[in-house]
């Protein structure tokens, strides 16, 4: 009796056992997802395909009972059976890796669930890698109310990328890019160039960073796109004041912000020659230490910049370009100090011209002089554009590349 | 001995006979119809046989036969699967055959004058009937062949559309499925999409309704420029075109039918008007009830709704874990769901066409009543009050305050 129990329940265990390897009951195939890549917002009157017009676009919208027809959502998704430029041999000339769908309305959550109405699949978000924010856009509203979708919805990453363009976004989504890669984790690789690239302004600037800009009341940056005739370059910041949108800085500016704010790991600084004049010397940089510091005396708020870089001679101009010929390295390192000095004050000037605290003056003031802050943060708005920053550099050439 | 030899014999014969008759099967089907030489269908569009542009004037020429009965009513499209098309951009991965007449399966089989191989619907996936075709003599003729056919399958998607349907076969989507089957996987997005009408509204729930001579929604599709959008539903009453009705009355209607699984409620927020906030439905709770009171029938709906803050398009000043601004929330989207609701209701009374079940919830609570009314139905039917209680409950705000 006992064996006959302890087979029938051997049996029992067995069936149980196997009920876990059939599989996950409502799983969905990668294939019967789309993956969305990049979110592009236009205003709604904007951002049309080519050939279409106002009137022709009733069948990318829905009947609306609540706010207006406002933005221009369009979203970028994954084709899986595109083959792409490996099966032709490279070059990009596979067929695209991506198609973009459009929607009118005001809540993004709205338009991209009525989106479902021109997708065969369900539309997953968590590969996002961009989303791209018409000028247009920013300068009828200000950034929380577009985010605000993107910082609750849990499909969403931090490590998304938010760009500024001063066109239209669409066209950037509508990109194939010679790489042969997917338009939008293209675009969002371009960010990753930062750390080399002293123009890019993408440390510290994607959709996590932009959160808690926010969340803190401080300004917030973000990195400008720009397509035009096929090309595509990220330069330059969009800065806003708190999140209203403030104007552009040029990568000049981009370059003595992080001269300050000490992002990068590689910038090239170019300096005229002391020697030979006319001529330019260009310095690659490879260590850098900076030190921001807040000070106040009575009423007076100031900041003072310590700058300490090293690096290696990288390229020089002129007719017979023989370092050796340069006896005094001192008038080199002079020159590029007063490079390095000239930008960080450009960069200084035009945050301050529009009002954006780019260099972190406020919160360094807060956590330096707690104080002072507390007098002062109600009238900041007005105090900062008038803030002097007294900077030192300090520059040491190292060595002069694999050629004399 | 004799007989043991011939017993040897015997056995080696039938051993024989066996064997042959083993190796029958092993050759497979007889009457087999390899797959590459089935031609499938994967959708059908129904359109008006005169509805056509002078340029289709001289293709359509070739496109049909004479006919002993019947007009050129109709003209019959059929999208058949490229089998081995390559997935390059340029290819379409199916091709478009067309012919007019008027009945559907005899233009069927005389359509296999222009194509090499035997055409096969067991793979059909939708049928889009165009706005036109289906105003000249109602849904029932054009309908009956596929209800009627063995081969084609209930769970296959109706749709209508306002345009010309063949274009729509002709439309090559862009994520590189052939087209039919795009079509018809649109509709499997409904459960978090209300403004598509998918639920209960394929080919076989179409067919009970009509049988049962009930009122009834197909799908609309629409296509503008190489957009293809599935939004909104046309209406039937007892197999005649009705009208249409808008994403927002089939969104009210989805809310009594509670035939969604997610929705988007938006309304303007209570204190910043110039911003929108969001609510994102998680579970529905709906009860549809008939009360008579004398000679009055009127029906009173409850819904309980329970979700999340989906978004908040207004100042990032706004704390949205205050209880009291969440209270003023849930009544502000309970207003709304209200509002769409009795929407819907207007929308179909307007159209006569009882899609709300009113009629069969009726019959099922009060089959008193029923029975005196139900002669003069159309007529109570456009005047039948509904009151409407919505409670909302917001469970979360999503990922950020």
């Amino acid at each position: 009796m006992m064996d006959r129990l302890r087979k029938l329940l051997c049996a029992f265990l067995l069936l149980v056992f196997v009920l876990p390897l059939a599989g996950c009951w409502d799983r969905r195939e990668l294939q019967e997802r789309n993956l969305v890549l990049a979110i592009a917002l236009d205003l709604a009157d904007e951002g049309l395909k080519p050939g279409q017009s106002q009137e022709t676009v009733k069948a990318e919208t829905f009947v609306q009972p609540t706010g207006s027809k406002r933005y221009r959502l369009s979203l970028q998704i994954l084709k899986y059976e595109a083959k792409g430029a490996g099966s032709k041999g490279g070059g990009g000339q596979g067929a695209r890796k991506t198609f973009v769908l459009s929607n009118t309305g005001e809540s993004l959550f709205e338009m991209v669930r009525d989106m479902l109405g021109q997708s065969s699949r369900a539309l997953y978000f968590e590969h996002m890698q961009v989303v791209i924010i018409s000028e247009a856009v920013l300068r009828q509203t200000n950034l929380a109310p577009i985010l605000d979708f993107f910082f609750r919805d849990a499909e969403m990453r931090s490590r998304i990328r938010v760009y500024a363009t001063p066109g239209q976004a669409r066209p950037l989504l509508e990109f194939k890019p010679p790489t042969g890669e997917p338009g939008g984790i293209y675009l969002n690789n371009i960010a990753r160039n930062h750390v080399k690239n002293a123009h890019i302004g993408t440390a510290r600037t994607d959709l996590g960073h932009i959160i808690q800009a926010l969340d803190n009341d401080a300004d917030v940056i973000m990195p400008r796109i720009d397509i035009q005739d096929e090309v595509v370059k990220i330069r330059g910041l969009a800065v806003f004041r708190r999140d209203r949108f403030g104007g552009y800085l040029d990568e000049y500016a981009v370059q003595g912000i992080r001269f300050v704010r000490g992002t990068e790991r590689g910038a090239i600084i170019t300096a005229p020659c002391p020697v030979h004049p006319g001529e330019i010397l260009a310095l690659e940089l490879v260590k850098h230490e900076t030190k921001l510091t807040p000070h106040v005396a009575g009423d007076d708020i100031y900041f003072t910049l310590d700058i300490n870089m090293t690096g290696n001679l990288s390229e020089v101009h002129g007719a017979q370009p023989n370092t050796y010929d340069y006896k005094n390295k001192d008038a080199l390192e002079q020159a590029f100090a007063q490079e390095v000095l000239a930008n960080v004050s450009y960069a200084v000037r035009q945050s301050q011209t529009v009002g954006c605290d780019t260099l972190y003056f406020g919160s360094k003031l807060k956590a330096h002089e707690p104080e002072t802050w507390k007098r002062v943060k109600e009238r900041w708005d007005e105090i900062y554009p008038a803030i002097s920053l007294y900077t030192s550099v300090n520059v040491r050439i190292r060595n002069i590349g694999v050629h004399r | 001995m004799v007989t043991m030899r011939y017993k040897g014999w015997h056995r080696r014969i039938v051993a024989a006979g066996l064997l042959l008759l083993f190796s029958l099967p092993v050759s497979g089907c007889w009457d087999r119809q390899e797959l590459q030489d089935r031609a499938m269908l994967l959708a059908i569009a129904i359109d008006a046989a005169d509805d056509k542009t002078a340029a289709e004037q001289s293709r359509t020429a070739v496109e049909k036969f004479p006919q002993p009965h019947g007009a050129k009513r109709y003209r019959v499209s059929n999208q058949v699967l490229k089998l081995g098309a390559s997935e390059e951009e340029e290819e379409s991965r199916t091709f478009v055959l067309s012919n007019t007449g008027q009945s559907i399966l005899e233009m069927g089989r005389d359509v296999s004058g222009q194509i090499s191989k035997v055409l096969w619907l067991e793979d059909l996936h939708v049928i889009i009937v165009s706005e036109e075709a289906v105003k000249i003599a109602g849904l029932q003729p054009i309908i009956d062949f596929f209800r009627r056919d063995q081969r084609i399958r209930w769970r296959s998607r109706l749709y209508i559309t306002p345009g010309k349907a063949r274009e729509l076969l002709e439309f090559k989507p862009e994520s590189g499925e052939p087209g039919g089957m795009f079509l018809e996987a649109i509709s499997r997005n409904h459960p978090k999409n209300t403004h598509v009408i998918a639920a209960r509204t394929d080919l076989g729930f179409i067919v009970q309704a009509l049988d049962n001579e009930a009122d009834v929604l197909v799908p609309r599709i629409e296509m503008q420029q190489k957009v293809v959008r599935v939004g909104g539903a046309a209406a039937f009453k007892r197999g005649k075109f009705a009208g249409y009705l808008d994403e927002y009355a089939v969104k009210g209607l989805k809310f009594i039918r509670a035939t969604e699984k997610s929705a988007i409620i938006a309304v303007r927020c209570p204190l910043h008007p110039e911003g929108l906030l969001v609510f994102e439905l998680f579970e529905h709770e709906t009860r549809l009830r008939p009360i008579v009171k004398g000679e009055q029938v009127f029906f009173q709906l409850d819904i309980n709704m329970t979700g999340n803050i989906g978004e908040i398009s207004c100042s990032r000043h706004h704390c949205s874990l205050d209880p009291e601004y969440r209270r003023k929330a849930e009544l502000l989207f309970a207003e709304e769901v209200r509002r769409n609701v009795l929407y819907a209701q207007e929308a179909c009374q307007e159209l006569g066409i009882d899609v709300l079940n009113f009629g069969f919830k009726l019959k099922a609570y009060q089959p008193k009543t029923w029975a005196k009314i139900k002669d003069r139905w159309d007529e109570i039917y456009p005047t039948v009050p509904m009151t409407v209680s919505v409670n909302v409950h917001i469970r979360n705000v999503g990922e950020h305050k």
